[in-house]
């Protein structure tokens, strides 16, 4: 099954340069989509059996990333359908320079579209370092020609920062995994495999110093990808540029990837114990964004980098309910899933804000609720949701981070609920003025032409909404599992390394004598009374 | 018989390799760095053979040899291809002198053999040898990048890390892992030929080779 998934879209991505008419390309990437997401759902139901000696096997996060990404590129592809068909032939004028430009040629657009999915599912299904970077490597070759697909200066000189901060911080992560292959093998007996389960089994013995060091790269390497600040220069203009629903996949998709790279090395250090070491730089970095994200946020004239900043933010939270742990790592798990949903969907009905005014700047786009009722509608409830507004899923997972917060460090959270309220009238000013007022002179309201392009985004916002109100047990479960758990030192218990231990139970178990912990009820009253 | 050489082969092929890490940062012609970049692909592509671990038999030969030619081979001509579609425009001054770069990369050796005896003897010994090298070389490659004006610096920056990056996993490499290695290399490549694409690309649209020239995008 796992091989099914990463092949299909890449077989799919052959065949598409081989189709000559653009009608059966669309259908193919349309159906593709589809029949992956069909498969990812059925990996829900049914996990799959893992293969390549464990290397590759969906357990809790990568099975959410997996369905997500699978997900968006559904969304993405008849959103693209739609698109493709409305993009016109031949040369057209740049309207922010006036230059004359083209399009990249749509077979190597849906190619890379295709490529992009079999990276991300790679990426999604690997429990193997080497694999994982090598599908998060791949997102980055195949994304950069999407990126370019409007071929004029901005979207190139867009493409080329990204490809190279983004290819320099991977070559970072890669030297992450050479330091963190040197600290398992130097300690131990065997040639220790690069698996998940191998790395965590040899975790507490590894050399602590070279550890350490393994981490701060792979941070600094996938953290580059992900976009938390400060390497996070190439994910506005990159996201601003890109076609609405590359930036969709790249902000919904992309992201989470990088984010699973940073997640399952978090993985061995905690079971290194080493989250004294790794807490505090996931939590400084974690604010680091959150501010930067803010900054930009205020006073943005552009309302594609608005959205890019405000994913700057929301890596920001991930890492911060990463590096706090317990019931805000849940948090911050179902935050992701809840940030790709309304991220995506917000990038889609950005594209059709941009198809009608022929602007990215938020003062000449105002009245939209005129010539645009239903994306206008959307717009406005995607960035309610997205400002983590009750009673969307994001209000859910934030209140689960600052609960985790404020049990860890209360000034943090006192600190993070002032920038969540900065984002919060950063980004409604702006909306609020898109929705009301008066249209430009000359502006009609545009012929409906293409239902996909309000009807996927929709579906994402009603998802993200239903998700707030109610969380299904399957994803509940899913989010438990996924989340990681902490070491017993944490809430003052004494580790017990025991052999053979498992990647999470074994974190859990403690002494003889003493109660065993509950990984869910980690920073709460009853179990920190216990450990008195 | 036995049968001896004259010199260790191991320390030979790292002393060029850190040698031609400062000729890059001295070299002022993009040919001159094309060639000194293949030879270290070269050289790269043989590591795994010195590493010993896998043994020599005929796969690790021949994936050897797969390493070879695309480091030392494909890449190149890859360069060398994106170098002869630019514009024949002067080479815009680097933000900081040739020279100046030169002792930069002395120091980033300096501070990669202190590293290298900081980190104390790793499982595989071969690795305390091979590191201050590639540390060495990675910054080296890093030093082109930020320190060159010109968008075909930035890629060769990015190839010198990325071998930077391939000596320090040499030491690394079992029978086993190779077909992982091979693959790194590929998305390398790819990587490699996308920004091909894009310098090109980039000298016709701005008519520039400064990145300088290439800083629309800004809030």
């Amino acid at each position: 099954m796992i091989y099914l998934l990463i092949c299909l879209p890449l077989a799919a991505a052959l065949a598409s340069w081989f189709i000559l008419e653009d009608r059966r390309r669309r259908v193919l990437l349309t159906g593709t989509a589809g029949l992956e997401l069909l498969l990812a759902l059925s990996c829900l139901v049914q996990p799959p059996e893992p293969v390549a000696g464990g290397a590759l096997a969906l357990d809790s996060i990568g099975l959410l990333v997996l369905t997500l990404t699978c997900t968006l590129f559904f969304a993405a592809a008849l959103y693209a359908a739609g698109y493709l068909q409305s993009e016109p032939a031949g040369e057209r004028r740049d309207f922010v320079h006036g230059l004359h430009f083209t399009n990249a040629p749509e077979a190597t657009f849906t190619a890379c579209l295709l490529l992009f999915l079999s990276s991300s599912v790679l990426a999604a299904a690997s429990r193997h370092f080497g694999l994982l970077w090598i599908g998060i490597e791949t997102t980055t070759v195949v994304s950069a020609p999407l990126i370019y697909f409007h071929r004029h200066r901005r979207s190139l000189e867009a493409a080329w920062k990204y490809l190279l901060l983004c290819s320099v911080g991977i070559a970072m992560a890669l030297v992450g995994n050479l330091l963190l292959d040197i600290a398992v093998q130097s300690t131990a007996n065997e040639t220790v495999g690069m698996t998940l389960s191998d790395l965590v089994a040899a975790a507490p013995g590894a050399h602590q110093g070279r550890l350490k060091a393994a981490y701060v790269f792979l941070l600094i390497g996938y953290g580059t990808k992900m976009g938390i600040a400060p390497m996070h220069t190439w994910l506005p203009d990159a996201h601003s540029e890109a076609p609405s629903l590359v930036s969709a996949l790249l902000s919904g998709a992309l992201l989470n990837c990088a984010f699973l790279g940073i997640f399952r090395a978090t993985e061995v250090t905690a079971a290194a114990g080493l989250t004294d070491f790794s807490d505090p730089l996931l939590i400084t970095f974690g604010i680091l964004s959150m501010t930067t994200g803010a900054l930009f946020i205020v006073g943005q004239g552009d309302y594609k980098r608005m959205l890019a900043y405000s994913g700057v933010e929301h890596m920001g939270i991930l890492l911060l309910a990463l590096g706090t742990g317990g019931e805000a790592a849940k948090g911050g798990v179902l935050h992701m899933a809840g940030h790709s949903l309304v991220k995506a969907a917000l990038f889609l009905l950005a594209g059709n804000i941009l198809a009608c005014y022929r602007t990215k700047i938020m003062h000449d786009v105002t009245g939209m609720r005129r010539l645009l009722p239903a994306t206008s509608a959307l717009w406005t409830a995607g960035i309610i949701a997205v400002c983590g507004s009750p009673p969307f899923v994001l209000f859910a997972s934030e209140f689960s981070i600052l609960e985790g917060l404020l049990r860890r460090s209360p000034p943090a959270a006192v600190y993070y609920l002032f920038l969540l309220g900065v984002v919060f009238v950063g980004m409604m000013l702006p909306a609020q003025r898109m929705y009301a007022g008066a249209p430009p002179p000359g502006l009609e309201r545009p012929e409906r032409k293409r239902s996909f392009s309000v009807l996927t985004p929709a579906c994402l916002i009603v998802s993200a909404l239903l998700l707030g109100l109610y969380m299904p047990a399957r994803l509940d479960g899913l989010l438990c599992g996924a989340a990681p758990s902490r070491p017993a030192q944490a809430a003052g218990y004494i580790r017990d390394d025991g052999a053979g231990a498992g990647p999470r139970d074994d974190i859990f178990r403690v002494r003889p004598g003493l109660p065993a912990l509950d990984p869910n009820a980690m920073h709460t009253g009853a179990v920190d009374d216990g450990a008195q | 018989m036995t049968f001896s050489l004259p010199f260790d082969p191991l320390y030979t092929a790292l002393s060029i390799v850190v040698m031609s890490d400062l000729a890059l940062l001295g070299a002022e012609r993009p040919r001159l760095c094309i060639r000194l970049i293949a030879m270290q692909g070269l050289l790269m592509g043989l590591m795994p053979l010195a590493a010993g671990k896998s043994g020599v038999n005929l796969y690790v030969l021949g994936v050897c040899a797969v390493f070879a030619v695309i480091k030392g081979m494909v890449l190149p001509w890859l360069l060398r291809r994106t170098l002869h579609r630019l514009p024949p425009l002067a080479a815009p001054a680097p933000y900081v002198g040739h020279a100046a770069c030169v002792v930069l990369g002395i120091f980033g050796l300096t501070l990669s053999i202190w590293l290298g005896r900081r980190m104390g003897i790793a499982a595989n010994p071969l690795f305390s040898e091979v590191f201050p090298a590639g540390m060495a070389t990675m910054i080296a490659g890093i030093l082109l990048m930020v320190t060159r004006r010109e968008i075909l610096s930035q890629m060769f920056g990015y190839l010198v890390m990325e071998n930077g990056i391939f000596l320090l996993g040499s030491p690394m490499a079992e029978q086993s892992s190779l077909w992982l290695e091979l693959t790194v290399l590929l998305d390398i490549l790819g990587a490699a030929f996308v920004m091909g694409i894009a310098v090109h690309h980039m000298s016709r649209a701005f008519d520039a080779v400064d990145a300088d020239h290439i800083a629309s995008l800004r809030d």
